[in-house]
């Protein structure tokens, strides 16, 4: 029997998850105006079902290791940088993300300051100053970023 | 048809005060195109009050550069950095970004430009000659042309599911019930927003592509020197002309998809979006070498460029001639008009021909100024490809949060980008297709509202129509036509 890679469950896994919470949300809305999610999650199932026997049957093989140090670095710095957004602001919270990636990868830390530096300024001045999207600001008692 | 006039409005364009605000809103069109995130549609309606003070030409011939200019700079990060700006440009990554990564950046670039242009100039044509005329077919798509439409635009999942045709499929069907989100249109009832206010529009398009193609290859990214592979050609061997000359060997798909852009366009409620994936997917099914298609393949990017630009003149026909804007761009230059008291719609080509000929003209002057402006632009661009990962990860990343969160302005958006993003990387690495979902996201809303109208109103005999008919039989044959493609390279063979 050939090897089966548990990382297969992963996708349908989360397609599950997902078909469960829809229709669990959707319980008390007539059945009238869920004439095509019912017709999509049919042919769903029937697909995902085809595709666990597939993968029980090994036939997808495995896949090639992962190298999940720097991806797994790369989401919990972007969850920090969204969570500090309201706190410190736009253009501070891009900053130190920027710098702090760079630096982290292995970039030179003169380059990554001035690219980072450049980069949050410009974006500040487009997106804040010009377009005035309603990005996070810093308040300070001199200036307002 | 009116020659003099045609003739009057060919010298209004290149009255230096036009030329200016048509160079201006292209050069607006190719920033806008190029961030991602920035939305024509949203700048143009801010720009909107200046329309009183410039007037309808040069207001309307600003905004249709711009328009243009966006939709044809739209694929260059797409190319360079697998990272969709618009929902029309995504159809690029696939073949763009790998493009890239083979060293043919600017080969891919200059394939792009110039299909657009070609494009562009083709959906120009067409406004010019064919629009009064073609306009009124835009009034005989009802709910069930419409649902065959969105059908037919699925087809291209046969195209785009990869190497695993189930595991494509699957992703396509994952993407239609995802795009059951928000609240259905005949009832108005919510459906699995999971309690967020902000999914009751259903699940924003932006913020998604931007998560499944810019963030999820991110991931991978980061574990790479260099966005151009080692084994990839020397970059500095290819230039721009290379794909210019490139694209013009697949004259035919250029024009194919220029006509399938241009009948996309015309038609009101469907757009670039939809039509650059019809197009891939036709491209992919005629094409001498499908098998090419998905791993860097020049037809395929000059394709999707060809249609995404034919979409403008074919999305100003409906808005000039009848008054009906298929999209919020039009709807904003249509709104530029009437602020300025000319009513667009079947009797503009009697009161206000020469200006209606005009704009159309300038549409084809601005893609001639749009290919000399963007080989200058694009070429500038075609340098990121060489920064480093170790610089170029960070900057990516921020551009597709900051650019998801400008779509809407809503800090969700953010966190929809990072969760589309993840999500796009476990689909990439067990072969599940990205394309497909997205597809599927963007076409189950029109398939669903549609087909519920189609039955609602006229029950299934609507579906009996001759537009109807014909859209059912160029599905299967796009379906079937790969097959007897194949089976008559295998009856050739043996003579041979």
């Amino acid at each position: 029997m050939k090897k089966v890679d548990r990382g297969e469950f992963i996708v349908p896994g989360i397609m599950a998850t997902f078909i469960a919470a829809y229709h669990w949300q959707v319980l008390s809305i007539p059945s009238e105006v869920l004439l095509w999610p019912y017709l999509v999650t049919g042919i769903l199932l029937a697909m995902m079902a085809a595709t666990v026997v597939r993968i029980l049957k090994g036939a997808y093989g495995t896949t090639k290791e992962w190298s999940l140090k720097k991806p797994a670095a790369l989401l919990l710095v972007t969850v920090i940088y969204l969570a500090a957004m309201p706190f410190l602001g736009y253009a501070a919270s891009s900053f130190l993300f920027l710098f702090g990636t760079q630096a982290y990868l292995g970039a030179n830390k003169k380059i990554a300051f001035f690219v980072s530096l450049v980069l949050t300024a410009l974006l500040h001045l487009v997106m804040i100053r010009i377009i005035d999207l309603d990005l996070p600001r810093l308040v300070t008692p001199f200036l307002t970023l | 048809m009116d020659f003099e006039l045609m003739k009057h409005a060919v010298f209004t364009v290149f009255e230096p005060q036009i030329m200016i605000y048509l160079v201006s809103g292209l050069l607006l069109g190719f920033f806008i195109g190029a961030v991602p995130g920035f939305n024509d549609t949203n700048i143009l309606a801010m720009l909107l009050p200046f329309s009183v003070y410039l007037g309808p030409l040069k207001a309307v011939i600003f905004m249709m550069a711009v328009f243009g200019g966006s939709q044809a700079a739209g694929p260059i990060p797409a190319i360079l950095m697998n990272m969709p700006g618009t929902p029309s440009a995504a159809a690029v990554c696939l073949d763009g970004y790998a493009m890239t990564r083979k060293g043919l950046a600017k080969k891919a670039l200059g394939a792009s430009l110039s299909a657009s242009t070609m494009g562009g100039i083709f959906g120009a044509v067409v406004c010019i000659f064919l629009g009064p005329l073609v306009g009124q077919y835009a009034l005989s798509f009802g709910p069930a042309e419409m649902f065959m439409l969105a059908i037919f635009g699925l087809s291209a999942v046969a195209t785009l599911a990869g190497k695993n045709p189930l595991k494509g499929l699957l992703s396509a069907v994952f993407g239609l019930l995802v795009a059951t989100i928000g609240m259905e249109t005949v009832m108005g009832y919510t459906r699995s927003s999971f309690g967020f206010m902000e999914l009751y529009d259903g699940v924003p398009l932006i913020p998604v592509l931007l998560g499944l193609f810019g963030f999820a290859e991110l991931f991978d990214m980061v574990n790479e020197e260099s966005i151009v592979e080692r084994t990839a050609k020397d970059s500095s061997s290819c230039t721009l002309w290379d794909g210019i000359r490139e694209s013009m060997k697949h004259k035919l798909v250029m024009f194919r998809s220029a006509v399938i852009g241009v009948i996309i366009g015309i038609i009101p409620g469907t757009g670039a979006a939809i039509a650059s994936w019809i197009s891939y997917g036709q491209a992919k099914q005629m094409s001498g070498h499908p098998e090419e298609f998905g791993k860097g393949s020049p037809e395929a990017i000059v394709a999707v460029s060809a249609c995404n630009n034919a979409v403008t003149g074919g999305a100003l026909i409906p808005t000039i001639t009848l008054g009906i804007p298929g999209s919020g761009t039009t709807l904003v230059i249509m709104t530029a008009l009437m602020i300025n008291n000319i009513q667009p719609g079947p009797s503009m080509f009697n009161e206000f021909a020469g200006d209606a000929y005009t704009i159309f003209f300038s549409l084809l002057v601005g893609n001639v100024i749009m290919f000399f402006l963007g080989l200058a632009a694009f070429r500038m661009f075609s340098k990121t490809a060489s920064i480093p990962t170790k610089i170029l990860v960070p900057i990516i990343a921020l551009f597709s949060l900051t650019g998801s969160f400008a779509f809407r302005e809503l800090s969700f958006d953010f966190s929809l980008t990072l969760l589309f993003g993840l999500f796009g990387w476990l689909l990439k690495r067990y072969g599940y297709s990205a394309p497909a979902f997205l597809l599927s996201l963007i076409l189950g809303r029109l398939a669903e509202t549609n087909f519920i109208w189609a039955i609602k109103l006229e029950g299934m005999k609507l579906f009996i129509r001759p537009i109807v008919l014909a859209l059912l039989v160029l599905t299967v044959a796009t379906l079937l036509a790969p097959l007897l493609l194949r089976m008559m390279r295998r009856g050739e063979k043996p003579a041979a």
